[in-house]
């Protein structure tokens, strides 16, 4: 079956080193299948490029089914796109228009500056995580599944927080470029379950500690953050991290 | 002197919600004060003498309401002068969220606002004379409550502090809210209540505010009746 093809403009920021200042430049692509994803007019368009002994758009991308959180871009001032809850590899041309301009850019943050054209450097959340985003007791090997009993409810939050794949939109999208979404997923998926309490509000405090080290905004509660995770992670998440911070300073 | 230089964004964060909320505890009163306005010269003057023979804790109140007030400015400056920093280059782009508040988009306008307002509201009432010619209403002087009638008589003085008091609903719709996400009170469950709340709270402050304005301004226009009414001040009451 043909699907239907679209013209489509893009303006994309071309960047080749970390240290260039970059630009954008525009391209013109015909016959977009409003089948393919975003990636995959990428993909064309660099097809075309290479085509034509130009350099092809650098970006990031993996498994290609919205679980990774490799992939990322603004897309028309929207992480991700303007769709809802989905990743840039998951949004399809046909939520675009014929003749439609698309302006994308890379992540924007000191904190997780440009490595090429659309690929950023997100080393700095995996450094968030490494400062206390895990559990330093043996656990063994897997428990039955009836041995510790955890409320459906806390389970249930602890398995939202744990959908955060770290893709960085929330650090995109947020006016100070704070990266509390991505933290406050990563403590609360811990802290919920009976395994991670013990060390709860030192995890907090070395986390928090590392957000400082990077070169991240603060959080000033605007949740735009919730609006552009493609997980739908709540700032509910970022209220609990930030209870246990007040707990770590009135516990000492 | 390492305090001035704040490190952690969390600590900034929390110092800057609970001055705010202080500062909010401080709106609720001072609007309490206010609305002694509607009960009459009487009233409103005895209420003023009364925090006046307080002192000097009220110097020690005042002095304590001043620090607040300058650390919860001065952090967040501290804060937007850093965000420039994390984002060296801007989006050409950037759509902002429906979910995003429009009280939350004017913080940086509001609070600018306030302090402006603030700082003209002192020299209006705080720092002025509460004798002479500009307390006199109907041949009489009534002091302060004088003052603050004759000041509501001109259009543009009384929507200048209308403007102002939307300004402080909007700065208090965010930053109520944000109080309770920074502490770490609002959830999923009554993240949504504490959102309503704070708008439901902020407008109200707003209102209340305003009702001074507008009636002074009325009275001093429309209502030649109740000036007389409200213009007998009984001394031996004060």
């Amino acid at each position: 079956m043909m699907s239907k093809k679209i013209t489509l403009n893009f303006k994309i920021w071309r960047q080749s080193s970390p240290e260039d200042k970059g630009k954008f430049k525009e391209y013109q692509l015909e016959d977009v299948s409003v089948s393919m994803s975003f990636l995959e007019t990428l993909d064309l368009l660099n097809e075309k490029l290479v085509a034509q002994n130009e350099e092809p758009v650098a970006f990031d991308h993996d498994c290609r089914e919205g679980i990774c959180g490799m992939c990322g871009a603004m897309v028309n001032g929207e992480a991700h796109g303007p769709l809802k809850d989905t990743t840039l590899c998951q949004l399809h041309m046909r939520h675009f228009k014929d003749q439609d301009t698309l302006v994308v850019e890379p992540w924007r943050s000191a904190g997780m500056p440009v490595v090429k054209d659309l690929v950023v450097d997100r080393s700095a959340l995996d450094r968030i995580v490494s400062s206390g985003g895990y559990i330093s007791a043996k656990t063994g090997s897997a428990p039955d599944a009836n041995a510790t009993l955890i409320d459906k409810e806390k389970a249930d939050l602890a398995m939202d927080a744990a959908s955060c794949i770290g893709c960085g939109a929330c650090v995109a999208a947020c006016p100070n470029a704070s990266p509390m979404l991505f933290v406050g997923a990563k403590i609360s998926q811990l802290s919920l379950l009976p395994q991670g309490q013990p060390e709860s509000l030192q995890r907090v405090e070395d986390m928090l500690d590392q957000v400082d080290e990077e070169n991240f905004g603060h959080c000033s509660n605007t949740y735009e953050c919730e609006a552009a995770c493609p997980k739908s992670i709540s700032v509910s998440n970022i209220a609990r991290a930030n209870r246990q911070s007040i707990l770590k300073s009135l516990k000492g | 002197m390492s305090f001035l230089v704040p490190k952690s964004l969390i600590r900034i964060k929390q110092i800057i919600a609970v001055t705010g909320l202080f500062l909010i505890f401080f709106v609720v009163a001072h609007l309490a004060g206010n609305l002694t306005f509607f009960a009459g010269a009487d009233v409103f003057n005895g209420y003023a003498k009364k925090l006046q023979n307080m002192r000097p804790f009220l110097n020690f109140f005042e002095f304590v309401l001043f620090l607040i007030f300058i650390f919860h400015m001065y952090l967040t400056v501290f804060l937007i002068i850093r965000k420039r920093k994390v984002r060296p280059v801007k989006y050409s782009v950037q759509k902002s969220s429906a979910q995003r508040s429009f009280s939350s988009r004017l913080m940086t306008l509001t609070g600018p606002i306030i302090f402006i307002y603030i700082v003209l509201h002192l020299l209006d009432y705080t720092f002025s004379s509460h004798e002479g010619q500009a307390t006199v209403v109907n041949g009489k002087s009534l002091g302060l409550y004088g003052l603050v009638f004759n000041s509501f008589s001109s259009l543009r003085h009384s929507l200048w502090y209308i403007f102002s008091m939307v300004a402080v609903g909007l700065h208090l719709d965010h930053g109520f809210q944000s109080f309770f996400q920074t502490f770490g009170i609002y959830s999923s469950k009554y993240g949504g209540f504490l959102k309503k709340f704070s708008r439901i709270f902020s407008i109200c402050i707003t209102l209340s505010y305003v009702t001074i304005p507008i009636y002074a301004y009325f009275l001093n226009h429309y209502g030649n009746d109740q000036v007389i009414k409200v213009g007998v001040l009984d001394e031996s009451k004060l």
